[in-house]
């Protein structure tokens, strides 16, 4: 067998080729690999890495870091822009178109709190008598109130606010307003003394009395419960002016605002809603029949244990009434939200 | 060189090609290796007994992780924030899972509120499956009331309206007698912190599951409930390079 030489110029080509030609095949196969997009390489300087399995935000103001890359966060909010219940940072809530760190809101106190729903009620049609956005319910009148109770829920939710408390007087009484009735105002003002936390400590107190319906004449038992709501406000009055004379200066606070006025109701009182929804003893004006009442109120005596022929004469007892709601807010106070949605669960959720 | 060494030197060629090329292809696939191709980071919680918000199959699409001190109004705000947009279906099937971040990490009594809350609301869930976040939805409401009134009673108190048993709840928030709860809480707090949250302050993650990739987010106590949508909306996304606060919910 003959052996057959390669020149040696033919091998230096053959080792060079065995060397580019691997390069070359590469080159050419990386080239196809990698993807050509040129939006992506743009969007590539937009975006930095960083790190989001950690709290440390490395993107910079305004920035956020998404699954390992920083992404620009559009905020359209202005310096100066009012807030919304849900825009604001941190510890602070909106309040009065301003967020306010919460150890500075001035919070609704609790018995407020728990009537939100009616205090808001009677805030907005208050405000929309006054043409304003929101009023303090200092604002209202007796005119709003007398038409807002008539016939409608807010009567109700009045007396279950939780310092409600009734007044109560014999059928007729009194037959006006004036001196006649000096003394037996005086011993509502020492009775009303008793309840002198909740009504010094009040912003608003709002006192409304109830005509009786079915008997009598419209006019003359809408007249006696103006009278009776008049009287009612006028102790009240004065029995927190005589607390504020007595307290030390520095004690001194803004007097409430009392509203009182009458409603001539159509609807009979529930004694049995009644009971339930008033959790104070009453006062009496004058010799109305009192430990009757207070046993009713206490609990004692059972609105279904009470017999046939007397629910009748128990009715006009209990109806010959003012109802007294002292307030410790007007509505203009902060009232928080509950952490967690009450009842319920979250929507867009498999059963 | 004869011609009998030419096949040998043809296949060293062709290996030495192909070395070169799997190597040169495999580097270029490694240098564009990033978040599409690789995936995101992935995020590694620590274990939590608290959920809240899914009760379906398997993991939930969405699960906000929420690290949080029960006596800060920051982390109060940050969870009804979390709360509110579960309840109106703004993050869909989504899942809230409660971690604790107390300050101090409970290890002396520099916080004694905050870690007798964690320890309650661990041991209220240990009682009745569900009330945890529940309870922590409550004493988070408790900061309202006046600050002297934040006590142990008033924990209790808010537990017995969620209907749990005050003994057995008293007795479990002993820390003596639960050294595994106090050891957990430890374990939450350690591990938010090395991760870099600030004691004392809220922080979470917000983690998407599409098509079996996970994409996690990190937040802190700015965010707000109106930022919460976006950041859930851009975090599902993979090209869009800005979040615009302001879209439309779904």
């Amino acid at each position: 067998m003959s052996s057959w030489r390669i020149p040696v110029k033919v091998r230096w080509m053959m080792a060079g080729a065995s060397f580019l030609l691997p390069v070359t095949i590469a080159l050419i196969i990386r080239i196809i690999l990698t993807p050509p997009s040129t939006e992506r390489s743009s969007e590539k300087a937009a975006t930095q890495p960083c790190d989001s399995t950690r709290f440390t935000n490395t993107c910079g103001p305004d920035t956020l870091c998404l699954a390992g890359e920083c992404r620009a966060l559009r905020v359209e909010d202005r310096a100066g822009t009012p807030c919304s219940e849900y825009s604001c940072r941190g510890d602070m809530e909106c309040f009065r178109g301003a967020c306010t760190p919460s150890e500075e809101l001035p919070l609704a106190p609790p018995a407020c709190q728990d009537s939100e729903t009616l205090i808001r009620s009677l805030q907005r049609e208050c405000a929309t008598d006054l043409l304003a956005d929101e009023t303090p319910l200092t604002s209202c009148s007796r005119e709003h109130l007398q038409r807002l109770t008539r016939n409608g829920p807010l009567e109700r939710r009045i007396y279950e606010l939780t310092d409600t408390f009734t007044v109560h007087f014999p059928a007729g009484e009194p037959r006006s307003i004036g001196a006649r009735y000096e003394r037996a105002q005086e011993a509502l003002i020492e009775d009303l003394s008793g309840r002198m936390e909740q009504l010094q400590g009040a912003k608003t107190i709002l006192i409304f009395g109830r005509a009786s319906p079915h008997t009598g004449n419209d006019r003359v038992n809408f007249e006696l419960a103006d009278r009776r709501a008049r009287t009612v406000a006028g102790a009240v009055a004065q029995a927190v002016a005589q607390a504020v004379a007595q307290a030390p200066a520095d004690d001194a606070a803004s007097p409430p605002r009392i509203i009182d006025w009458s409603l001539d109701s159509k609807t009979p009182l529930d004694l049995g809603v009644l009971q339930k929804a008033i959790n104070s003893p009453p006062l009496a004006w004058s010799n109305t029949d009192l430990p009757r009442l207070r046993e009713f109120f206490s609990g004692a005596l059972s609105h279904d244990e009470l017999l046939a022929d007397e629910i009748h004469g128990f009715q006009d007892l209990v109806k010959q009434v003012v109802f007294v709601a002292p307030l410790p807010c007007d509505g203009t106070e902060y009232f928080p939200r509950a952490s967690l949605p009450p009842t319920g669960s979250p929507t867009g959720q498999q059963p | 060189m004869t011609a009998s060494r030419l096949p040998y030197l043809l296949t060293a060629t062709l290996l030495v090609t192909a070395v070169v090329v799997v190597f040169v292809a495999v580097g270029a696939s490694d240098s564009e290796c990033d978040a599409d191709v690789c995936g995101p980071p992935q995020l590694d919680l620590p274990s939590s007994n608290l959920r809240y918000g899914y009760t379906g199959d398997g993991k939930p699409a969405t699960t906000v992780a929420l690290f949080l001190d029960l006596n800060s109004h920051a982390s109060r705000r940050l969870f009804t924030s979390v709360t509110q947009a579960l309840h109106r279906g703004e993050l869909g099937p989504a899942e809230l899972v409660l971690f604790h971040a107390p300050m101090g990490d409970c290890i002396d009594s520099s916080s004694a509120r905050s870690c007798d809350a964690a320890r309650a609301v661990e041991c209220a869930e240990e009682l009745r499956p569900g009330a945890g976040v529940k309870l922590a939805g409550r004493a988070l409401d408790l900061l309202w009331q006046p600050a002297d009134t934040l006590d142990h009673a008033s924990l209790l108190d808010v537990a017995e309206e969620l209907g749990l048993d005050r003994a057995p709840l008293s007795a479990c928030t002993d820390r003596a007698q639960r050294p595994d709860i106090a050891e957990l809480i430890l374990k939450q707090s350690i591990w938010a912190r090395t991760r870099g949250l600030a004691q004392g302050t809220p922080g979470g993650f917000l983690v998407r599951r599409d098509d079996g990739v996970e994409r996690s987010a990190p937040f802190g106590e700015w965010l707000t409930q109106v930022e919460l949508h976006p950041l859930w909306r851009c975090t599902g996304e993979t090209t869009a390079t800005t979040c615009d606060r302001r879209a439309p919910a779904p």
